[in-house]
């Protein structure tokens, strides 16, 4: 079967060869398909970020190779380059970097670089500033700092969309950001998803908002992939994720709380509206 | 409350604009008057914008109100001679570890508040040993900080302040980049302080499950106080919370569902186990 997007048997050495030299992955290697949605955990300095780097080629395996396409990511500069405008990446606390006067511009960059004309710059701004849900009218000529922190990380993501990628890759994506803010931005991805076909990979510590969205779970400890599989079987391992410091999603663990007290309740139940579904099913059923 | 010798932070009507927005529909901060003591363990809640970082930056005289007054211990912000004990006694952690370890090794790091105020070498050699050890930062001393984990970082951060023996820690976000060991291992260590040495904790979180730690929550919205009552009352008061897009504990949030589908769960449950011991009841009813 071809594969899409993946890693085989990658390996990465920061400074190799030094007295510094750190092994940051180790012998890697998954497959991802077209439109799945990939959550990537794993402790701080697990090499999630590392890995996510590997992904649109901004770092090179020390060994092995990433696969993008059935075929090895890096092997010449232009594939480089074309590889990135498919494959974007949305860094940690993305509006640090910003550096642009206006949205527009911020917006703008990405396709300005790929050598577009005016008003095709223009009509890819306006259309990734619409997709991340900003009317673009109210939104292009306004400091990127002047924005709230929820609307200056969507303009951060809307810089990503106008390269138009198939693949989007995020860091941490909800850090710093309210309730709300982490809601309306998982929404937005499950839209995304479900509506263009686009493949999501998404690298956090915080599962709250976006188990119930996973179609895979990789899960990283000390450079290794430890787990890999769908949301049931990875978030079913809870001990062996306590064990690596990783939680599950708190309503899950209300879950297993309940079969802790002997009830018989469903543990892969990852939202607040599936356990609603399911205590209904419990309390309904045991006073019959 | 004016006068009052308990009170160690207090803003008295403080607004706050930012330079260039002046207009006071877009005041940072309005009409804010809080009293905070010390040994209090306080979180700050509220959407992102609505003044929080602001309000811990006026507390600790990185900003000062553009009307009203902030005091500390009695002393107000505006006076630039106040600010080097305003800042001894209010140490602010970031959320950011990366951003705020400055040596280039641990040990010099938690060193570094005191090197500026020239006290003694043995003096700041006793209280780096002292402070790492009960921070469990003991075996770390000459570790250069970068490599450290999140948590740790977080906790070296925490010892520089703690050196200088303050009696506020103000904590914009602290947790937010950490892992889930690690925010437990900062939260443990700020509880413990706070219990231990009646250290002030004020905690800025858009995490529910960690607002509900504190003695007493604060609600900003828009610039302006909201609410501030225990964690009982704020955490579960979902009319004023998801006004404002914010939410309850997963606990909160859940039986609220369960109540609408016609089920007895107490309005004031907070906790999981809290709602883990009602479903069961009800469960096992009958």
């Amino acid at each position: 079967m071809p594969m899409f997007i993946g890693a085989e048997k990658l390996s990465h050495t920061y400074m190799p060869g030094g007295p510094f030299a750190t092994e940051a992955l180790h012998d890697i290697s998954f497959r991802i398909e077209k439109g799945e949605i990939v959550l990537i955990i794993g402790p701080s300095g697990s090499g999630k970020s590392t890995l996510i780097q590997h992904l649109n080629g901004l770092l090179m395996p020390t060994s092995g190779q990433v696969i993008f396409e059935d075929r090895p990511i890096g092997k010449d500069r232009k594939d480089l380059l074309l590889l990135r405008r498919r494959i974007g990446l949305v860094f940690q606390m993305p509006e640090e970097q910003f550096f642009s006067e206006t949205v527009f511009d911020e917006v703008a960059f990405a396709p300005r670089n790929l050598g577009l004309d005016d008003e095709t710059v223009r009509e890819r701004v306006y259309a990734a500033l619409k997709r991340v849900g900003l009317v673009a009218g109210q939104y292009i000529n306004r400091h990127p700092f002047h924005l709230s922190s929820g609307q200056k990380r969507l303009v951060a993501i809307a810089a990503v969309l106008s390269l138009q990628p198939e693949v989007l890759i995020l860091d941490e994506p909800t850090a710093g950001l309210d309730p709300s803010g982490r809601r309306s931005l998982f929404k937005l991805l499950a839209a995304f998803n479900r509506k263009e076909d686009l493949t999501v990979i998404v690298s956090t510590h915080h599962l709250e908002e976006v188990a119930s969205l996973a179609d895979r779970v990789l899960v990283l400890q000390e450079g290794r992939l430890v787990i890999n599989g769908s949301a049931d079987e990875v978030f079913s391992r809870r001990d062996e994720l306590r064990r690596l410091g990783l939680a599950l999603p708190e309503v899950t663990e209300i879950m297993y709380d309940l079969v802790a007290e002997g009830l018989a309740v469903n543990t892969a139940v990852y939202s607040l509206k599936e356990a609603r579904r399911e205590l209904n099913r419990l309390i309904r059923r045991e006073n019959r | 409350m004016a006068g009052c010798s308990e009170v160690s932070i207090e803003a008295r009507a403080v607004d706050f604009y930012y330079p260039g927005e002046e207009d006071p529909s877009r005041a940072a901060l309005s009409g804010i008057n809080l009293g905070v003591k010390r040994g209090e363990y306080i979180a700050l809640i509220g959407p992102n914008g609505s003044g929080k970082t602001t309000l811990l930056k006026l507390f600790n005289a990185l900003l000062t109100p553009s009307s009203g007054e902030v005091l500390v211990g009695g002393l107000s912000t505006r006076e630039e001679e106040n600010l080097p004990v305003i800042r001894r006694r209010c140490g602010m952690i970031f959320q950011n570890p990366d951003n705020q370890l400055v040596a280039t090794t641990v040990e010099e790091d938690i060193a570094f508040g005191m090197e500026n105020l020239a006290l003694p070498q043995a003096e700041i050699q006793g209280k780096v040993l002292q402070t790492a050890s009960q921070l469990g930062l003991g075996h770390l001393l000459k570790q250069p900080p970068h490599l450290l984990s999140g948590g740790e970082k977080q906790r070296v951060a925490i010892a520089g302040i703690l050196v200088m023996e303050p009696d506020f820690i103000l904590m914009d976000e602290s947790t937010a980049m950490l892992d889930p060991d690690g925010r437990r291992e900062v939260l443990k260590t700020v509880v413990e302080l706070n219990n231990s040495r009646g250290l002030g904790v004020i905690h800025v979180t858009h995490f529910p499950i960690e607002a509900a730690f504190a003695r007493r929550v604060i609600v900003l919205d828009r610039g302006r106080l909201r609410g501030d009552g225990t964690p009982k009352e704020v955490l579960t008061d979902l009319t004023l919370l998801h006004g404002l897009g914010l939410q309850g504990t997963t606990a909160v949030e859940l039986a609220a569902l369960l109540r609408e589908d016609g089920f007895a769960l107490d309005s004031q449950l907070l906790h999981n186990r809290e709602l883990v011991e009602c479903l069961c009841l009800l469960a096992r009813k009958n």
